[in-house]
């Protein structure tokens, strides 16, 4: 199995290798550029956070260089911008690819992710799956019906729909 | 279009600019639009904001563990590891060979010396190193790995017989990466490489079917207190 699809997969034990195998890498490169020994772990997960997230989406489908190089240089992006979190982050001049990443802070209701936490929890499993992948992974309508063995479009808009009214109704609950 | 299917398209990001205008300018005019639109917003910036958390707590644990001097936790968390291994494997496949294992762990090791990102100062590098690395990062491994041996002959470093010797198991020369492996003095071993070296002489041995010698090597890496060492381990179990 490709290796960026069995992390796309979520496989713990490729994801485990790779979160491993590059955290001394990324660790002297970030002390290279000044970063304080104890923000080091901090940043690392931040950075594979970042870079998981955007694997999910198929952002790094077509990917040509190694992983490392991403890892690196969300590393680098986010140690030199003033904000933490960038919201878009270059890799490299002759890369197509840019990794987004928006913080969402500033547009969520107070409580308003806690009480998700719980609700969500509650729904069935086909309704956390169908809203994940269209609200999280960013996959469209015909790409669920393929993705995830509905019979049409229509049926899976319609399971869709119910599942975000369920939800409303728990949240409002 | 009705305003499920609009809410949709827009969600999906499959609106033409055009429809995406008149879009947000509906979203002024129409309450019940506005207030749909905003649950489905403030849904999706939620289930990032949790996923991220999950993601957080996981990476969280895998450090602790690795920090974790408790020999028992460290043997029921690897126990944990290996029993996920051995059902992904028993599942995807029950005829592991050699080559699949090799396929799956062997990774070139990334360019912790001068990562080919974007403002790096050239000028700063020696050049010969600073091409061998961009060459290495472009998966030219043939030339790279002539560089890095040309590079050792004036800068005496570790890291660059290492990285030849890599190059040379891209190429698939695996017995002369292993000599070459077995060649590099360490004297300083500063970015901690000896130990990954290793780790690569047992992939080497593992692809040319010298599986007792990858045994070997793999059973020390296990009893050291390096990242290499939690691979080490998984590999042995499942060559057990």
């Amino acid at each position: 199995m490709n290796r960026i699809e069995a992390l796309k997969r979520g496989d713990p034990s490729i994801t485990r290798m790779e979160y491993e195998t590059n955290r001394e890498g990324f660790f002297a490169f970030l002390r290279k550029l000044g970063a304080s020994e104890e923000s080091l772990a901090d940043r690392y997960q931040d950075a594979f956070i970042i870079l998981l997230e955007n694997i999910r989406k198929g952002r790094l489908d077509q990917l040509e260089a190694r992983l490392s190089t991403y890892l690196f240089a969300i590393g680098k992006y986010s140690y030199f911008n003033s904000k933490k979190q960038p919201d878009l982050i270059p890799l490299d001049e002759n890369s197509e690819v840019r990794l987004s990443w928006d913080p969402f802070t500033d547009s969520l209701p107070e409580g308003f992710t806690e009480k998700l936490e719980q609700q969500f929890r509650l729904l069935g499993l086909k309704c956390q799956e169908i809203l994940k992948a269209f609200y999280y992974t960013g996959l469209k309508l015909d790409e669920i019906v393929s993705n995830m063995g509905y019979e049409n479009k229509e049926t899976a808009k319609s399971q869709k729909s119910r599942c975000l009214q369920q939800l409303k109704k728990q949240l409002r609950s | 279009m009705d305003t499920t299917d609009l809410l949709n398209r827009y969600f999906e990001g499959s609106l033409s600019p055009e429809e995406e205008q008149a879009f947000l300018l509906a979203l002024d005019s129409d309450p019940e639009l506005k207030e749909e639109w905003t649950f489905r917003k403030e849904l999706g910036a939620g289930l990032h904001i949790l996923q991220r958390k999950q993601d957080k707590e996981m990476l969280r644990k895998w450090d602790a563990e690795r920090k974790s001097v408790n020999p028992f936790k460290k043997l029921l968390a690897v126990a944990a590891m290996l029993a996920v291994i051995a059902l992904v494997y028993w599942i995807y496949s029950t005829q592991q060979q050699s080559d699949n294992l090799y396929a799956h762990y062997f990774q070139a090791y990334p360019n912790v010396i001068r990562p080919t990102v974007r403002g790096e100062r050239a000028d700063t590098l020696n050049s010969t190193v600073l091409q061998a690395f961009q060459l290495y990062e472009e998966g030219r491994y043939k030339d790279a790995g002539s560089l890095f041996q040309q590079a050792y002959q004036y800068n005496r470093e570790d890291y660059t017989l290492f990285y030849a010797a890599i190059c040379q198991m891209e190429t698939g020369d695996l017995k002369e990466a292993i000599q070459q492996f077995e060649a590099i003095p360490w004297k300083k071993d500063a970015y901690a490489l000896k130990s990954w070296a290793d780790w690569y002489r047992a992939l080497a041995y593992l692809k040319l079917g010298q599986v007792q010698e990858a045994k070997e090597l793999l059973s020390q890496l296990s009893r050291e207190n390096h990242p290499a060492s939690s691979l080490a381990i998984k590999l042995l179990g499942e060559l057990n």
